[in-house]
């Protein structure tokens, strides 16, 4: 299980991000993108998720093009946004994400368990804190259980507990033979980390 | 089809919540209503005849007054381009979460129909007529007005340019849907009406999801 891609060139507005990237990620490791703000993390990150089609170069999955109806069930997600819905509560936010990829209410009992959230479980989204938002959004990538992690600024307002927990869990994710693309500035604490620099060209 | 039957309750459930758009979409129908009788006079004869334009266009204001609601929410937090990576197609997407939108809105407003029928002074003949004339017409509306909320969905203070956009396309279904109640009253055929209501939204049921799920793919990149 590789992803991988070669010679993607993105163009926004007329404006030449990057070209010619090409990048390799093999099973059980993780690509850390770098680089200084409007250097194409973000938009990297969704040619990946296959929101944006990249004006040129190819985007594979065990070396043959992918196919977005497979694709799609391969991957996790993690944007700026967080979809929360303020009126609902915590547990339902994530149960209805969880249910959605067909994965059951246990999922999401253990999950709340390992992000230490339990205690937040009955609250109304509407109560939660930046950090938690965000990490109630991780544990949603954590219960879809997709193969490839695709995350943009995960750890943004995580506090250093958090934070210690994310690369805790993005360990065991990688162990187990997943995969993951993640843009930070933070130094996350993962070995062997592949890092991509963007925005040098 | 869990994932569709998922998305519909969602959408139902935040809709009639705090906050959701039911709630003043209701409000508004019934102020709207409300303002005839003292703006017209309260003769029953002049009102009778007005009533069922009167109460088409109020419930045509109302829906339109819930588009700007209809995908925006979802875009702002980012439900919709998670939604657009879940294991659903898009176009089904878009149905499910115009069907939630018509429960929440077009069907309590064809069901509260004969009350505002009540305050114009309006023929209880044409009751029947006007409930099933109106969760036709209004399924036709939200449907057509997704294509509009879709499109302009990126665009700041979107909300007037999508009435702009999505309001000539709404007098068709007016038009028959006035004419369904008024021919059933008079006691005229009244049948070619219905018809074409029924063919107005089989159309729009066809075309509108594609076009909607074109329209947000664009937004989502």
């Amino acid at each position: 299980m590789t992803f991988s891609a070669q010679k993607l060139t993105c163009i926004r507005g007329e404006r030449v991000i990057f070209s010619a990237l090409d990048f390799n990620i093999p099973e059980g490791s993780v690509l850390l993108l770098k680089g200084p703000n409007g250097s194409g993390k973000s938009s990297l990150l969704r040619i990946s998720a296959g929101f944006l089609k990249p004006q040129e170069g190819i985007i594979a999955w065990n070396h043959s093009p992918l196919d977005p109806d497979i694709y799609s069930s391969k991957i996790s997600y993690m944007g700026h946004l967080d979809p929360i819905k303020p009126s609902l509560t915590v547990r339902e936010n994530l149960d209805f994400w969880v249910r959605l990829r067909k994965k059951n209410n246990k999922t999401t009992e253990k999950i709340f368990h390992t992000l230490n959230i339990e205690n937040l479980a009955e609250l109304p989204a509407s109560f939660l804190s930046q950090g938690q938002k965000r990490r109630l959004n991780f544990a949603r990538v954590v219960a879809e259980s997709a193969k490839l992690w695709i995350l943009d600024e995960p750890t943004d307002s995580f506090d250093r507990e958090s934070e210690v927990l994310f690369t805790e869990i993005l360990k065991k994710h990688l162990s187990m033979g997943g995969l993951a693309m993640i843009a930070t500035h933070n130094n996350l604490d993962i070995s062997p980390a592949n890092t991509l620099e963007l925005g040098n060209s | 089809m869990n994932a569709f039957k998922l998305i519909v309750e969602k959408d139902i459930r935040l809709a009639l919540t705090q906050g959701g758009s039911t709630m003043w979409v209701i409000m508004f129908y019934l102020l709207t209503i409300t303002l005839f009788p003292l703006a017209v006079g309260p003769d029953p004869e002049i009102l009778s005849r007005i009533a069922s334009g009167v109460i088409w266009v109020a419930v045509l204001l109302a829906v339109l007054l819930s588009l700007d609601r209809l995908f925006k929410p979802d875009f702002e937090d980012g439900t919709l381009e998670l939604l657009a990576l879940a294991p659903i197609r898009m176009e089904l997407v878009v149905i499910a979460k115009v069907l939630a939108h018509w429960v929440t809105t077009g069907l309590p407003l064809s069901i509260m129909a004969p009350i505002m029928g009540v305050l114009l002074s309006m023929d209880p003949n044409g009751y029947p007529a006007l409930v099933v004339a109106m969760m036709l017409g209004t399924a036709v509306l939200s449907l057509i007005g997704a294509i509009g909320a879709a499109l302009t969905l990126g665009i700041r203070r979107g909300g007037f340019l999508l009435s702009l956009l999505v309001l000539p396309f709404f007098v068709p279904a007016l038009i028959f849907g006035v004419m369904a109640v008024d021919s059933t009253i008079s006691g005229t055929m009244a049948r070619p009406n219905f018809m074409i209501l029924l063919a107005l939204f089989l159309v729009s049921t066809a075309l509108a999801p594609l076009a909607t799920s074109a329209a947000l793919k664009i937004n989502l990149e």
